[in-house]
C-alpha cells in the first residue's frame, strides 16, 4: 500500500486512490509540506516521511521522482525552452516513447504538440507539467494549485484532466484555494492554517465544520 | 529528417568548407585562419555550459593550456609517441575536469561557479610558474613535432596543422551538437530553465553540469595539444583567466547556445580586427565597443540580430498571407486552453 507521512506539527496519511485536496489561507503551510514530502525542504529533525512502505526523510528530490512520487509547481509548468511535445520526452527519457500520444491525446495537448512552453497559456503549461508527470506513470501525483491565475472555463478543462488521471489509478493530492472546485474534486480535505492541520475528513464533513469557515473567512 | 540529423549534416558541411579553405588560404593567411579554428573550437566547447547550461566557466583556458602543456612534456621530455602523448593529456586533462567540475558544481552554482572555476585557472597557471624544470615556468618553452619531413605534400606545417585543427572543430561541434539534440540535451535545457522542476523529474542536475563541465573543458584540452605545436611556443598567457574571459565575450557577442553564434562572435572579435591589421590602440577600442553595444542592445547576440530579422520577414509574409482570408493570422493556434476540446 502507499502512503505517505509527513508528521510534526503536521500529521498527514494518504491512501492509495485517494483524491486528495489540501486546502488553507496563503502562508499556512501548503507548499512547505509539498517541499518536505517531496524532498525540497529538510523536515526538522524528528519529523518522518514514509512513503510506500520506506522511510524517505532526507532523500533528495530526484530520487523521490524515481520512486514515482511526481510533483508539480504552482508557477506554470514545464520547461519554457522546450517544446510540449520535448517536455514529455524529456519526463519519459525516450523521444519513442509509446506513452507520448496517449498522454497527449488524454492532456488535450496533442494541437500545441510543437509549441514552444514558452508560447504557451498559462492553463496549457499546467497542463504540460501535469503531462510530464503523468507521462512518468505516477503512483503518487501532488498538484501545487493546479488551478491557479486560471479562469473559469480553463480551471474546469484542468479539472477534468486531474479527474481523468485520477480515474486512470493514480492517487493525487492537491493545494488549492478554489473551494468550490476543491470540494467537488476531492474525496478528502485537510485544513492547514499557520503550520497546522485544523481539519481532516471527507469533504463533505469537513465543509460543514466551523474550522472550514473561520480559516476561510481569514484567508 | 530528424533535427540530429540536419544538425550533424551542418556540421559536416561546415567541416568540407573548411577543409577546402584549409587548402586554399594564401600562405600569410594560414596562421591566422588557425586561430580562427582554434578559438572557434574552443568557444564552440565552452557554449556547451555557456549556452546550454548557464555556466559561466573563467576556467576554459586554463585546460585548453593544460591539453598543451601535458601534450608537450609527454612528448618532448618524456619522449611518448605523438598520439600516445595526445591522448593521454586530453585524458588527463578530462580527470582533472572531472576533479574540479565535481567540486565547482556540487558546492556551487552561479557566480559562485565562476568563481571557484577563475581560482582553479589561476592555480593551474601558478602550477605552470612553479615548475619552470619542466614546464619553462613563466618564460615558457618551445614546442615541436619534429614532423615536417615526414609528411606527403609539399605545404608548410601549418597548413597540416590546418586540416587537423578542422578536425578538431568539426569533432567538437559534433559532440556538442550531439549532445543538445539528444536526451541529455533536454536535460540540460530544463536544468537551464529550472533545476528544482528538473529534480521533481528524477534528474540531478550536478551530475548533468559535471559531466558537460567534463566534456567541454576536455576537448579544450584537445584543442591545446593541437595549437602549442602549431605555434611552436607554450605559455602561461595561454591559460589565464583574462583569455577565458575573453571566450566568455566572444560567445556572447556571437550569440549563446548555437555553433554558428559561437564561430560568428570568434570571427567578429577576435579575427576581423587581425586581418585588418588595426594598430594595437584601434583593435581594442572596436572589440570593446561592439561588445558593448552587441550586449546592450541585442543579448542574443549576432545571430540573435539575424534571427529578429528572419521572424521580421516571415512575419510581413504571414501578415500578407492573413489578409487572404480569415483565420490565417500569424498568431497561430489560439492561446485557449478550451479551444483543443471544444
Amino acid at each position: 500500500m502507499g502512503g505517505v507521512r509527513a508528521v510534526r506539527d503536521v500529521s498527514l496519511f494518504c491512501d492509495d486512490g485517494d483524491m486528495l485536496g489540501i486546502i488553507g489561507p496563503n502562508g499556512a503551510g501548503k507548499t512547505t509540506l509539498f517541499n518536505a514530502i517531496c524532498g525540497f525542504v529538510r523536515p526538522d529533525a524528528g519529523s518522518s516521511i514514509r512513503w510506500s512502505g520506506r522511510e524517505i526523510t532526507g532523500w533528495r528530490p530526484e530520487r523521490i521522482a524515481r520512486t514515482r512520487l511526481l510533483r508539480t509547481f504552482q508557477n506554470g509548468g514545464g520547461v519554457l525552452g522546450l517544446t510540449v511535445r520535448e517536455n514529455l520526452e524529456l519526463a519519459a527519457r525516450d523521444r519513442r516513447s509509446p506513452r507520448l500520444a496517449p498522454v497527449l491525446e488524454r492532456l488535450r495537448l496533442t494541437d500545441q504538440a510543437e509549441r514552444p512552453v514558452a508560447d504557451c497559456s498559462l492553463a496549457t503549461r499546467k497542463l504540460v507539467g501535469i503531462a510530464q508527470a503523468v507521462v512518468r506513470d505516477p503512483v503518487l501525483l501532488m498538484l501545487d494549485e493546479p488551478l491557479a491565475g486560471l479562469d473559469h472555463t480553463d480551471r474546469e478543462a484542468v479539472v477534468d484532466v486531474i479527474r481523468d488521471v485520477h480515474a486512470g489509478g493514480v492517487t493525487v493530492i492537491f493545494i488549492e484555494h478554489d473551494i468550490e472546485r476543491t470540494l467537488r474534486l476531492a474525496t478528502r480535505i485537510v485544513i492547514l492554517d499557520t503550520g497546522e492541520k485544523i481539519a481532516d475528513g471527507l469533504a463533505s464533513a469537513v465543509s460543514s465544520q466551523d474550522d472550514f469557515h473561520r480559516a476561510y473567512l481569514r484567508g | 529528417m530528424s533535427r540530429l540529423a540536419r544538425d550533424l549534416g551542418g556540421v559536416a558541411l561546415l567541416g568540407l568548407v573548411l577543409a577546402v579553405v584549409a587548402v586554399q588560404v594564401p600562405e600569410q593567411r594560414v596562421l591566422l585562419f588557425n586561430l580562427f579554428l582554434t578559438f572557434g573550437a574552443l568557444t564552440v566547447a565552452l557554449d556547451l555550459l555557456v549556452g546550454s547550461l548557464g555556466m559561466l566557466s573563467a576556467g576554459h583556458a586554463a585546460f585548453f593550456g593544460a591539453g598543451a602543456y601535458l601534450s608537450t612534456i609527454f612528448s618532448q621530455r618524456w619522449g611518448w609517441p605523438l598520439p600516445l602523448a595526445a591522448a593521454t593529456a586530453v585524458i588527463a586533462v578530462a580527470v582533472l575536469a572531472a576533479a574540479i567540475g565535481y567540486a565547482s558544481v556540487t558546492r556551487t552554482a552561479g557566480m559562485h561557479f565562476a568563481i571557484i572555476t577563475f581560482a582553479f585557472g589561476q592555480l593551474m597557471v601558478e602550477v605552470v610558474n612553479q615548475f619552470p624544470e619542466i614546464t619553462g615556468g613563466s618564460e615558457g618553452q618551445s614546442v615541436s613535432w619534429g614532423l615536417d619531413e615526414d609528411l606527403p605534400f609539399d605545404w608548410s606545417i601549418y597548413r597540416y596543422f590546418s586540416l587537423w585543427l578542422v578536425g578538431a572543430l568539426v569533432l567538437t561541434a559534433a559532440v556538442v551538437v550531439a549532445l543538445r539534440r539528444s536526451q541529455f540535451g533536454l536535460r540540460m535545457q530544463s536544468i537551464k530553465d529550472d533545476e528544482a522542476v528538473t529534480k521533481a523529474l528524477g534528474f540531478n542536475p550536478r551530475w548533468y553540469k559535471a559531466v558537460a563541465f567534463v566534456v567541454a573543458s576536455g576537448l579544450a584540452g584537445l584543442i591545446g595539444t593541437l595549437y602549442a605545436p602549431m605555434t611552436g611556443f607554450v605559455s602561461p598567457q595561454f591559460m589565464g583567466v583574462d583569455q577565458s574571459v575573453f571566450f566568455l565575450g566572444l560567445i556572447i557577442v556571437g550569440g549563446l547556445g548555437r555553433v554558428s553564434g559561437a564561430l560568428i562572435g570568434v570571427l567578429l572579435v577576435a579575427i576581423i580586427p587581425l586581418y585588418l591589421e588595426l594598430d594595437a590602440v584601434t583593435r581594442p577600442l572596436i572589440v570593446g565597443v561592439t561588445m558593448a553595444l552587441v550586449v546592450l542592445f541585442e543579448p542574443n547576440g549576432v545571430a540573435g540580430i539575424a534571427d529578429r530579422i528572419r521572424r521580421l520577414a516571415a512575419r510581413s509574409i504571414g501578415g500578407r498571407r492573413s489578409s487572404d482570408g480569415p483565420g490565417a493570422g500569424p498568431v497561430g493556434e489560439p492561446d485557449r486552453l478550451v479551444s483543443t476540446h471544444e
